[in-house]
This record gives structure tokens, C-alpha cells and sequence, in this order.
């Protein structure tokens, strides 16, 4: 077995769920201008619905499909009904009352499905894909090739595309956005939902891989902001910072150790918060 | 007189603090009325309102005749009433031609909409400088250049009534004459509401003067506005 | 219990108004308190919810007969989040209160971070076989230690001749323990180890096994507890490795066999202390306590018992054991007691003057998923 092919393997599987995780923030944080903490409990609602709902008999494309609706459902009615009431509550209220309704989310799974981890079959059976001295499940990868795919997708449908431009312009300026006729509400909820949809999916093709439990969804929010961050909260740049920070995550666990993870990655995150920050440092700004 | 818009007994403010009081006025398609007033006189909260970004607490607006109090703002925009805010709000981070192509929104909503492309000829038409730097960043415009696109933006909203918010603010001398030929060469085609500081400017243009005191409109002589 | 690490302000102050009047006629009576400090929330809260249920189990049985040696008793559960400052807390909150007993119902970190506060006591009886207490400390380890499992896998791989594993532990202080075991053991038998560390956040556990599963390997160890395992287990799976795979005890459970039952490795493969397969259990004695434990609790909870109930049980008996001594609060009367008395649990817990861990590697056996139950595992070819 060729321990460096495993590890790009294990890199593009990892950087995928950053990825995942990481676009929906930048998408809600850019329209909404919410850093959304209760982002990866889509990810955790998503995967305990679908393992009970597998569990109870429902066939897995059902129970999948059914997980997703909820998990869209609470992304969206989080927007509406908790968040959008209190629009102009400051901003770091609004961040805290999101980290509230992950707890809400942790305390109603735990009711529902007790502090056990949880799982369900995966998608694409077969025997693993051998290339080159490794080997990847055919779940993972679907795991890359949507996980990458869809953000990419996303990221062109916010660049090039009418719809995408007005939750840009949502995001930014939401007051111009409506004297010139966006309907900002509209595009925020579309927001939440994508960011939702995406949240989901990475529970559904990840989960099956590992297991899901109760606390599974701030860790998920975790990564992803760690990877959105160093995009510097980019649509486009979430999928490089997603993809280097798998690859960098598995190369670092392969040939220094996993002790080594931790210390590393946060080394880069500090270097690139001061590059992020040298314009300001600097007395200057990017932004005319 | 036919008035395209016409506001009756208008409150409004910001939460529970009232700006402006019984604001009575109505402007005809072809007309421009100029408003005058200090800052902090309830002038921008009132042109807020008419554009639905603000709620009234009391009152009517009426565009053609329809009743719009309760519309959002962006529902507005897209039955006509167009809004160039004090401090233009250029999307920075959008290209010109993007900035220019997010009044799309209207599309679909109105009847005998030129297409997209013939509307936005005209408008570089009228402004050759936008056309130049048309994939240029929208943060990227000098002050004049940004005071254009906002008016280019508001045209494209086809608008049956356009306001103009402070339009020469920050604008130099000689841009402040360019910007008044260029408006003087659209009156008549809608009812205009221009509110300046600037009392020449207004002169030059508006067919009517009220002034804005202590949130309520009274004729430029002083005494209260019954305009309608 | 899961309530605690769920309320809120308000409601514990709610539950505080409720439970007050009640609280004096109570003390009047005379109780036995004692702690609990367990993770009911958190990474760790399998463990300590699986131990919770025994000790609740236990507190319902000997209060509905009346208690013990005429005294009923107060169990408080103190949910520590698997955090060692939460769990200073909690420890110290419960000797502050009177506690007679606490069960040490936590993991690694978290019981080294409580084991200096009962310097003078009360006893902290521990499940977890990553403490070793000292002979001089207050502390009593109800389960083999880490040293006797690793040396379980060594007696298994040497009666296999294989001379080779690979072996896959956690970052944490629980992995630090198994590592340190393995380098000690496995050198002294003479058994190459083969080693990768995995984070316990980690979604992928491949390179681990790339690295510690060459074609050389015959058999891979798990130390790995928690949730975490299940990712190892999965990308053994999905990598086709074909060798048999050895988890941690902490996985002897039903909920663990139901997450890995579609993706199970060939063969797996783990420790275990041997009540849990009561038919071959030497001593008669242990064999019928074993059975009668795992009936019972089958009865309470509708659900198979595990690894993690069964050193529950010990704890709950060595604790039983202990409040029948003359006067439970003389601590230096009841650690001479411990040192010197054989207790009858699941596995009879013998503890000496000099050594307060209970159980030794004989107690320890290999056993092998087979259908959904553990049995003794078969050899290794």
C-alpha cells in the first residue's frame, strides 16, 4: 500500500467536507452578514434523522430524501422564525442566539436519539477503487466529486449568474439591493436554504464513512469556518482553502504524526490571519 | 392635474421617533418638485418612505392611484418608483455593467419593458463614461462617475416617479453643472422629486419649490404647503 | 440524569425551590451520599451513560429494599463534559457535601484531575483501566489495567505465532496510556509494533492503516474508545484490509455492533473482561454473578449490557461491599478492608496493600463478533 497516494486520497476525501461545510457559511455570512453557528447542525439533523428513519424501515432513498427536507427546513426556519424577527439586534447577539439554537438542536437529538453515535448504509456499494497503491470507497468518491462539484457549482452560480449576483448584492448593500427591486428577503432564505442543502448532503455521503452523533454538528461548523476563514470568506476561495486544508491535514497526520495536526494547522491559521491583515497593519485597505 | 404620486398625511420616522408630520404632496408625470431644507430637516426619512425602506405610521402613498403604503420597498421599485439615495450606494464590489444589470429584478413585472440590452444603451448613452468602464469594480468609480451610475440605476427601474436624494453632494463645481443639464434633459419624461441644500440647483431645475422645516412641508414663502 | 447537562439556569434553580423541603427531613434521616462524576454530554458521553445506567440500576435496587445497613441512599451525578476542570468541580462539590463514596465514572484526564483531592479520602472506585491508583491513594481500579490488556493481546498473538501488529491509538490522554503499554508490553514479548496516531476529530482513518497495515501485518489493534472507533473500523473496511481487527473493550457493545454490522472487517476482533462471556468463566462463583448481572440488566433496560456496564457493576459491588463495613466514613478502616478482602462482583476484585487494581490479565480475554454477540475469539491463522 503507498502511504502518500492514501494520503491524497484521505486529503481530497477531508478537504471535500471542509468544502461542504465551508461554502454554506461564506453563503449565509455574505447575504445574511450572520456568522451561522447552528451551520453544521444541518450536517448532525440530517444524519441522525436519516440513520432513525433507515432504522424504522423507510427505504434509505426515502429516509435520505426525508433527512434532507428536515435539515432544509431547519436552515430556513432558522432564518425565518428566530433570526429574522431580530434583524436588527447587533450582530454578536444575533451569532450568539445561533450557537443557542445548536445547543436547542444537540438537546432535541439527544431526546430523540440518546448520546450513542449513529449510522446508515451507504449509497454506492462496492468494493473500493484501487489506483496507484491506494484505495477509496466509491462513497468517498462521491463524496469529492459532489463535495467539490456542488461548490464549485455554487460558487459559478454567485459569479455568473442574474440570481446569484442579487444575493451578492443582498449581502452587501441590502438597502440599495431593494430600491432596485432585489427581493433581499427572498434571496436570504435562498441563502440559508442552499447552505442548508449542502449541509445535508455532506451528512448524507459523509456520515456512512464514520458515524454520526448528537455533538457531531458544531464540530462540522468548526471545520468549515476554519476553511471559510482562511478563503477569507470567499465563495471561490472556500474551495482551495477546503481542498489545501484536507490535503495539508492528511499529509501532516501521514508523515509527522497526528499529534503534529493540531499544532501545524493552527501555525497556518495564525500566518494566514496576518497576511489576510497586512493591508490593515499597514495603515492601507484593500477596499476603495 | 393627473398626479403620478401623491402622498396624504404622511407620518413616518425611525421606530417611535417621528421625523416628519402630515406630509401632504402630489407630483404630476411631467412636473419636478424641488424640496429645500436643512439637514436633519426630515427630508431623506421622508423620500425613505415614499420608497417603502422606511415605514410610515399614518398616512397614504398613492402611485397612480394605487394605494402602496403597505408594499415593500423592492415591490416599489419594481411598480415604478425609482430612488437615488443620499450616498449613491454603489455595490462596490459589483461591476458597473452588474450593478447596472441587478434592476433585472424588474423584469416580468411591468408591461411593454423595453428589452434589457436596448435599456441599458440608453443609459451609456447618456452617461459614455459608464460604458468606458463598464467591467470596472463599482468602488472602483470616482464620486461623479458613482453619482452617475446611481442615476443610470434608477432609470433603468423605468421609473414613473424619480427622487433624487442630495444629488450634488460631494460633487465638484463644475460636476454639479454637467449633473444639472443631465437632469434637465430628463424632465418632463416623469414626475420628478429632487431634494438639495442647494438652492441654485434646485432653481435651475424643479417647476415647484417646497421647503422641508421641522419634518413639515411648507411653501417656499414660509407659509404651510397645501400643494393639493 | 441527561437533564443536568442539559438545564438551564433557571430550571436548576427551579428544581433547587422543589427539591428543598424535601431535603430536610432527609438529612435528618441519615443517608448515605454518594457521587457520581461521569460525562453525560460530550465526546465521552457513551461511557458515561452506560455506567450511569448500572449505578442508578444499583441505587434503585438497594433503596427499594430498604437500603443499605439501614441507611437509603442519595446518588448525585455530577455531569464532568469529560472536562478534568468541570470534574474538579464536581468532586469537590461531593466531598464538601459529605460524599461516602464516589464513583470515578469518567474518563483518564478527568480521574487524574479528581485523584488528588481524595488524598484522605472518601474511596474513588474507578472503572476505567487507565489510573493505576497507587497503593497510597484513596483510589480502588475495579478493572484490569491498561498494562494487563495490552498483555492479554500479547498471551493471544504469541499462542497465534505472529510476532507483527499494527496498532491505531487516539491523540488523547486515553491514547497516550494505550500507547505507553503497547511500547512496554509488546517489547518485552519480543511482538514488533507497527504505530500510527489518529485525531479525534478525523472523518478518514486510511493513512493510519496504510501505514500500519502492510501485507506483513496479521492482526491490528484499535485502541480507540468513543464514537471515533466506528471511522477506524469503516476505513478498514473500505480499504479491503483482510487482517483481523482487534478493538478496544469500550466497543463491547450493542450499540457499537449495530453501527458496524454492514461494514464489518472480515474479522473483529476485541478485549474484554471474561464475565461478559459468562460460559467461560472459570470461577463458579463469578460465572452466576456474570449471568444474573447481565439478566438483570437486560430486564431494566430492554438492551444488551456491554463492557462498559459490566465494570459499572464491579464499581456498584466493591461500593456495596464498603458501606456494610463497620463505619463507611473511617476511610483508612475501609482502604485496609479493600487491601485485605476479596470482593465478589462479576470478577472478584482482589486489591492489596500494594497494588489497587482489582483485576489482572487472567480476568482479560479475546473475544470475536460472531452474528451480533461476543464470543471467545477464534485463532488467528
Amino acid at each position: 500500500m503507498n502511504l502518500f497516494t492514501q494520503s491524497v486520497i484521505s486529503g481530497l476525501m477531508t478537504g471535500a467536507v471542509y468544502t461542504f461545510l465551508g461554502i454554506g457559511l461564506v453563503l449565509v455570512y455574505r447575504t445574511a452578514r450572520i456568522l451561522n453557528l447552528a451551520h453544521g447542525e444541518t450536517f448532525a439533523i440530517t444524519g441522525v434523522a436519516a440513520a432513525l428513519l433507515a432504522g424504522a424501515g423507510l427505504p434509505l432513498g426515502a429516509a435520505l430524501g426525508l433527512a434532507i427536507l428536515i435539515s432544509l427546513a431547519f436552515a430556513t426556519g432558522l432564518h425565518r422564525f428566530v433570526l429574522r424577527p431580530r434583524a436588527e439586534w447587533p450582530a454578536g447577539t444575533l451569532i450568539l442566539i445561533t450557537l443557542g439554537a445548536a445547543f436547542v438542536v444537540r438537546g432535541v437529538l439527544i431526546l430523540l436519539a440518546g448520546t450513542d453515535p449513529l449510522s446508515f448504509p451507504v449509497m454506492f456499494e462496492g468494493p473500493p477503487v484501487r489506483f496507484a497503491g491506494g484505495a477509496m470507497p466509491l462513497q468517498g468518491i462521491a463524496l469529492v466529486v459532489l463535495g467539490f462539484g456542488v461548490s464549485a457549482g455554487v460558487g459559478i452560480f454567485l459569479a455568473a449568474t442574474r440570481a446569484g449576483k442579487q444575493l451578492l448584492a443582498a449581502a452587501e448593500n441590502p438597502y440599495a439591493a431593494e430600491l432596485l427591486g432585489v427581493n433581499v428577503e427572498r434571496a436570504r432564505i435562498t441563502a440559508y436554504a442552499i447552505g442548508g442543502l449542502l449541509g445535508a448532503l455532506a451528512g448524507v455521503l459523509l456520515i456512512p464513512l464514520i458515524a454520526v452523533d448528537f455533538q457531531s454538528g458544531l464540530a462540522m461548523t468548526l471545520r468549515g469556518f476554519i476553511a471559510a476563514a482562511i478563503s477569507g470568506m470567499s465563495p471561490v476561495g472556500v474551495l482551495f482553502s477546503g481542498l489545501g486544508l484536507g490535503l495539508f491535514e492528511a499529509m501532516v497526520g501521514a508523515y509527522l504524526g497526528a499529534l503534529y495536526q493540531d499544532p501545524v494547522m493552527f501555525c497556518v491559521l495564525i500566518l494566514v490571519a496576518l497576511w489576510q491583515s497586512r493591508n490593515i497593519r499597514f495603515g492601507g485597505s484593500r477596499r476603495a | 392635474m393627473t398626479a403620478v404620486l401623491q402622498v396624504e398625511a404622511l407620518d413616518g420616522g425611525y421606530g417611535k421617533l417621528t421625523v416628519f408630520r402630515g406630509v401632504s404632496l402630489a407630483v404630476a408625470r411631467d412636473q419636478t418638485l424641488g424640496l429645500l431644507g436643512a439637514n436633519g430637516a426630515g427630508k431623506t426619512t421622508l423620500l425613505k418612505t415614499i420608497a417603502g425602506a422606511l415605514p410610515s405610521t399614518k398616512g397614504r402613498v398613492l402611485l397612480d392611484g394605487r394605494d402602496v403604503t403597505r408594499m415593500p420597498a423592492y415591490l416599489r421599485a419594481r411598480a415604478g418608483i425609482g430612488l437615488v439615495p443620499e450616498g449613491r450606494h454603489i455595490l462596490a464590489t459589483l461591476s458597473v455593467r452588474d450593478n447596472l444589470a441587478l434592476t433585472r429584478a424588474i423584469e416580468g413585472h411591468r408591461p411593454d419593458l423595453p428589452p434589457f440590452e436596448h435599456r441599458v444603451a440608453e443609459v451609456y448613452a447618456m452617461f459614455p463614461r459608464l460604458a468606458e468602464r463598464a467591467s470596472q469594480l463599482g468602488g472602483s468609480l470616482s464620486g461623479g462617475e458613482q453619482q452617475m451610475l446611481a442615476i443610470a440605476r434608477a432609470l433603468l427601474l423605468k421609473p414613473r416617479v424619480l427622487m433624487l436624494d442630495e444629488p450634488t453632494q460631494g460633487l465638484a463645481p463644475i460636476i454639479v453643472q454637467s449633473l444639472a443639464v443631465t437632469l434637465a434633459g430628463l424632465k418632463g419624461r416623469f414626475a420628478m422629486i429632487v431634494v438639495e441644500q442647494n438652492k441654485a440647483f434646485l432653481e435651475q431645475l424643479a417647476d415647484r419649490i417646497l421647503q422641508v422645516r421641522s419634518g413639515t412641508l411648507v411653501a417656499a414663502d414660509g407659509r404651510p404647503a397645501t400643494d393639493n | 440524569m441527561r437533564k443536568f447537562a442539559l438545564a438551564r439556569p433557571a430550571a436548576l434553580a427551579a428544581a433547587a425551590v422543589l427539591l428543598a423541603p424535601a431535603a430536610t427531613p432527609a438529612a435528618a434521616q441519615e443517608v448515605w451520599r454518594i457521587g457520581e462524576v461521569a460525562p453525560l454530554s460530550g465526546p465521552a458521553a457513551t461511557v458515561g451513560t452506560r455506567l450511569n445506567k448500572v449505578t442508578k440500576m444499583w441505587v434503585e435496587e438497594a433503596n427499594a429494599k430498604g437500603g443499605i445497613a439501614g441507611r437509603k441512599i442519595e446518588l448525585t451525578t455530577c455531569n464532568d463534559e469529560n472536562k478534568p476542570e468541570k470534574a474538579v468541580a464536581c468532586a469537590r462539590d461531593m466531598i464538601e457535601k459529605g460524599a461516602v463514596i464516589i464513583f470515578g465514572n469518567a474518563l483518564t484526564a478527568s480521574l487524574r484531575a479528581i485523584q488528588p483531592l481524595v488524598k484522605s479520602g472518601p474511596i474513588l472506585l474507578i472503572p476505567s483501566p487507565n489510573v493505576v491508583p497507587g497503593a497510597d491513594t484513596y483510589g480502588f481500579q475495579v478493572s484490569p489495567s491498561d498494562v494487563d490488556i495490552t498483555e492479554a493481546i500479547a498471551e493471544f498473538l504469541k499462542a497465534n505465532k505472529i510476532d507483527k501488529i499494527g496498532m491505531v491509538a487516539a491523540t488523547d490522554a486515553s491514547g497516550e496510556v494505550g500507547v505507553a503499554s503497547a511500547r512496554k508490553v509488546f517489547g518485552d514479548e519480543k511482538i514488533e509494533l507497527r504505530l500510527a496516531r489518529i485525531d479525534l476529530r478525523a472523518t478518514d482513518a486510511s493513512t493510519q492503516l496504510a501505514r500500519v497495515a502492510g501485507s506483513d501485518i496479521k492482526v491490528v489493534y484499535s485502541s480507540y474508545t468513543g464514537g471515533g472507533a466506528i471511522t477506524v473500523v469503516k476505513s478498514f473496511k473500505n480499504l479491503g484490509l483482510a487482517q483481523p481487527l482487534i478493538v478496544s473493550y469500550g466497543n463491547i457493545s450493542d450499540a457499537f455492533v449495530q453501527l458496524v454490522k454492514d461494514v464489518k472487517p472480515p474479522r473483529l476482533l476485541g478485549t474484554g473482561v471474561a464475565g461478559i462471556v459468562p460460559e467461560i468463566v472459570k470461577d463458579p462463583g463469578d460465572r452466576a454473578r456474570s449471568q444474573a448481572f447481565l439478566e438483570a440488566y437486560a430486564k431494566r433496560y430492554a438492551e444488551r449490557p456491554d463492557m462498559i456496564n459490566l465494570l459499572g457493576k464491579a464499581a456498584v459491588d466493591v461500593a456495596e461491599a464498603i458501606l456494610k463495613t463497620p463505619n463507611p466514613k473511617d476511610y483508612p478502616a475501609v482502604k485496609t478492608f479493600l487491601e485485605s478482602t476479596p470482593i465478589p462482583s462479576v470478577h472478584t476484585q482482589r486489591f492489596s496493600a500494594k497494588s489497587h487494581v482489582g483485576l489482572d490479565a487472567s480476568s482479560v480475554i479475546i473475544v470475536e463478533l460472531k452474528g451480533e454477540t461476543w464470543v471467545k475469539a477464534d485463532p488467528v491463522k
